[in-house]
């Protein structure tokens, strides 16, 4: 997946930066949707789309802190690039914590702007993958039997074949039949790339 | 009206009656006699019997108590008192007779049934066995057996007669029924003879009278009409007469009125007269010792007359002024079309009260509050004009002084509210700052890099042009928000006074997370205010408000102003969905360095009141829990109408 599909979601009252804002996106060619409060926004957010939020701190009705809070609640993890009038800390420390990856001040640096959108962007490709990694890993932990489950945790725990036998009260032989038949559901093509997987999604 | 007829047909009752009961007497008194006559007889039948039957059967009477009444009547003895009495009674108009001893016995009946009955309790025998007096009765029976077999329809005469003994006691009773059918017959046909010559009699008399009296009625009747014809005439002449001498009476009366009334009015216009001069004394003391300046003038404006007042404070005494018009003591100060709307006023007959800024006679300014009111004679023609006035230049620099010190106070608390809200100014002017800023460098880079065309800097340079104006706009709102100015009183539109500020106003409330939702109602009447102070106040209430909701209230938080217009007033309510305020602080938060935040000096509400209330408002608030805090003030409504 590349950046190419990812939407900037600009979230501004103020109607004249907004234009300003998507002029400046579009112009290096990142599809963008404005729109004029967060709640504008959340009516009309289809989950699952990928993309990265700019959004102004200060705004009527549902602040962007608040719209922060909401995103949580409702599991959507689009990164969210703040912008800020006349930087006040208190506010971006607030925002930082709430899980902004960044802030910007306004009036701002055109390139500064851009780039860090392309950044939030790629970045949310990357998280976004990362989390579509993990929900096939645990898809495929899924399909397990509970004693391939069972034989998959002595294995990563580096218990041999016999030491698994030996535990679980089975012969070797089934044990290596188990184990095959993991490898082959969880599509690992070695031993490292096994524990590689169980670790993401534990970790 | 004597009624003739009534009276006779009632006499004539009266007399039919006395004739019935006469002849009932008569009657009964020939019956009376009847039975008298056929007692007798029978006393002498009964004698005759004694005489000779008695002799023959006493013995067997006296001894028949002893025998049964079956015995009785098989007694050979019956059979033969039966021959005698048959043989004696012959050719008399005897129906039957009984025989009875002492005890009340019969002894012997010529119904021979009857014999053996016990009579001793009938009154008829008592008188006759007892008192051996005889004893009659007549008696009416539809059936009768007599000697000669059943008889009917019969009266007759029951007679108890005592049989005599030689020595005079009685020895029995001897009871004979004469028949009186005849006799009686007799009577009633007299009777009715009699009834029916009285009938004839009256009637004809009654006939003869009935006439005469009714004629004699009507003869009566029309002569009463006649009379009452008459004195219904009279009545009216009698009524015409009383009516002339009431007229009579009632001109004299008025003639004595008038003499008095005269003689009132001729005593009261003496009285006014007196008290006429006495209180033009009285009146011309008070004008002379009056603290008001006083001047009269004639209709050309040529002073007549000032009071020593008015030498006291202008400096010019009588002699100075008179003859001159009050033009000499104009300063020139006062605009002419004022002048122009004292004369138009005075010369139509009115009262002229204003304020006017004159000069004394050493030529310092003072100010006067003036009354002008024409005077009139008894016809209502103007003859003079009469001024009174007073200095109140001392109360106008009081005056003056407060509404400076008021309007300082305003200043000062624009000023102080705007500093409370400079952040979000500066928030607000850096909306168009970016724009402009984003803009120039989105140029710059096109040009340096030749990739410009010439359309996308013109859009980009169009937003900067338009952002520039933007913000020039709140620079400019800002600059005579706080400008310190005389306020200027004029008729205003509030709704539009509001939209003036609402940027302001929003750019605060987006500050503080919140939104403002106007509702202004149409076809507000203007009012007279100065919008400069009315803005200040809106946006003090706007200010507070949404300072309490980014304190306490969740999302969305709405601020709503909204306008009405309510009895002679326009009403401005800003609400707040911020936490209730407690009940005891909803005045005192209007007194000065009342403050519940940590920024500002709690002068805000304070000040609001005062412009309020120097507008002629008032300004107030209602909290409750749930709903929030609203604060309304409100404005009267210009006086468009008729002001002089």
């Amino acid at each position: 997946m590349s950046t190419s599909e990812a939407t900037v979601f600009v979230v501004d009252d103020d109607h004249a930066v907004r234009r300003f804002l998507c002029g400046l996106i579009a112009s290096i060619d990142v599809s963008v949707e404005s729109y004029a409060s967060a709640q504008d926004f959340l009516d009309s957010y289809e989950p699952g789309r990928a993309g990265c939020l700019l959004l102004d701190i200060r705004m009527p009705g549902m602040s962007g802190l608040e719209l922060q809070q909401e995103l949580d609640r409702r599991a959507i993890d689009l990164p969210v690039i703040i912008l800020t009038g006349h930087g006040n800390v208190q506010v971006a420390v607030n925002a930082m914590k709430a899980g902004a990856v960044d802030f910007i001040e306004k009036p701002f640096n055109n390139e500064l702007l851009l780039d860090r959108v392309q950044r939030a962007l790629s970045e949310g490709v990357k998280t976004r993958e990362a989390r579509l990694g993990q929900e096939a890993i645990k898809d495929r932990m899924a399909r397990l039997t509970p004693r391939e489950r069972q034989v998959l945790e002595r294995v990563i725990a580096g218990d041999t074949n016999k030491g698994v036998a030996r535990r679980l009260g089975i012969s070797e032989k089934t044990v290596e039949l188990h184990r095959s038949r993991v490898m082959e559901k969880m599509q690992a093509g070695s031993l490292a790339a096994l524990v590689k997987m169980v670790s993401a999604v534990q970790g | 009206m004597f009624r003739f007829v009534r009276f006779f047909l009632l006499t004539s009752t009266l007399v039919i009656v006395a004739i019935v009961v006469v002849l009932v007497v008569h009657r009964q008194n020939e019956v009376s006699r009847l039975i008298e006559f056929a007692e007798r007889q029978n006393v002498a039948l009964a004698q005759s019997l004694a005489n000779t039957i008695w002799p023959l059967f006493s013995s067997y009477v006296t001894t028949a108590s002893m025998m049964e009444s079956e015995e009785l009547r098989g007694r050979p003895e019956t059979a033969q008192i039966r021959a005698v009495v048959k043989d004696v009674s012959l050719g008399l108009p005897i129906l039957k007779i009984k025989i009875y001893d002492l005890n009340g016995l019969t002894v012997y009946s010529s119904e021979p049934d009857e014999i053996g009955e016990n009579k001793s309790n009938n009154p008829g025998y008592f008188s006759a066995a007892r008192e051996g007096k005889p004893a009659s009765k007549l008696t009416y029976r539809d059936t009768f057996s007599s000697f000669e077999g059943a008889v009917q329809n019969r009266d007759l005469v029951e007679s108890y007669l005592p049989i005599p003994s030689g020595n005079g006691s009685t020895e029995g009773v001897f009871e004979p029924y004469t028949d009186v059918t005849p006799l009686l017959d007799g009577i009633r046909r007299d009777t009715f003879k009699l009834a029916l010559g009285f009938l004839a009699v009256f009637a004809v008399l009654f006939s003869i009278l009935f006439l005469s009296v009714r004629r004699a009625e009507h003869t009566i009747k029309s002569q009463y009409v006649d009379i009452n014809r008459k004195n219904v005439a009279l009545e009216r002449e009698i009524a015409v007469r009383q009516q002339a001498e009431a007229e009579l009476e009632h001109a004299r009366d008025d003639l004595e009125r008038r003499v008095e009334e005269r003689t009132r009015k001729l005593t009261r216009e003496v009285t006014e007269r007196k008290q006429a001069e006495e209180n033009a004394r009285k009146l011309s003391r008070a004008v002379e010792q009056s603290p008001a300046m006083t001047i009269i003038t004639d209709l050309g404006g040529h002073i007549e007359y000032v009071n020593p007042q008015f030498t006291n404070v202008t400096g010019y005494t009588l002699e100075d002024v008179m003859g001159k018009t009050p033009r000499i003591l104009k300063s020139g100060e006062t605009p002419p079309e004022v002048y122009r709307e004292l004369w138009s006023t005075i010369t139509s007959g009115r009262e002229w009260q204003g304020q006017l800024h004159n000069r004394k006679k050493d030529q310092t300014l003072y100010w006067v509050a003036v009354s002008i009111s024409p005077i009139t004679d008894k016809n209502g023609t103007l003859t003079h004009f009469l001024g009174s006035a007073e200095d109140i230049t001392e109360r106008r620099q009081a005056d003056d002084e407060a509404r400076r010190h008021r309007n300082e106070l305003a200043h000062f608390g624009r000023v102080s509210s705007l500093g409370e809200m400079a952040t979000s100014l500066a928030h607000e002017l850096n909306q168009p700052l970016t724009v402009i800023s984003g803009c120039a460098q989105f140029c710059l880079d096109r040009l340096r890099s030749d990739k410009g065309k010439p359309e996308d800097l013109l859009d980009s340079l169009e937003q900067a042009a338009e952002q520039a104006e933007r913000a020039n706009q709140i620079v400019r709102r800002v600059r005579s928000f706080i400008q310190k100015k005389e306020p200027e009183r004029k008729e205003i539109d509030v709704n539009d006074t509001i939209r003036a500020v609402s940027t302001l106003l929003r750019s605060d409330a987006r500050e503080h997370d919140s939104d403002i939702a106007l509702e202004l109602a149409e076809d507000l009447p203007p009012v007279t205010a100065d919008s400069i102070e009315v803005q200040q106040v809106v946006v003090n209430l706007v200010h507070n408000g949404v300072e309490v909701m980014a304190q306490s209230a969740p999302a969305p938080r709405l601020l709503t102003i909204r306008t009405a217009a309510r009895d002679g007033t326009v009403e401005i309510a800003v609400h707040n969905r911020g936490r209730e305020i407690p009940a005891e602080d909803l005045d005192r938060m209007f007194r000065p360095f009342f403050t519940t935040k940590s920024t500002g000096l709690g002068m805000g509400l304070s000040i609001s009141r005062t412009i309020v209330e120097a507008h002629g408002g008032s300004l107030w608030a209602t909290s409750s829990l749930g709903s929030g805090t609203e604060f309304h003030f409100t404005l009267p409504v210009a006086d468009t109408g008729g002001q002089r």
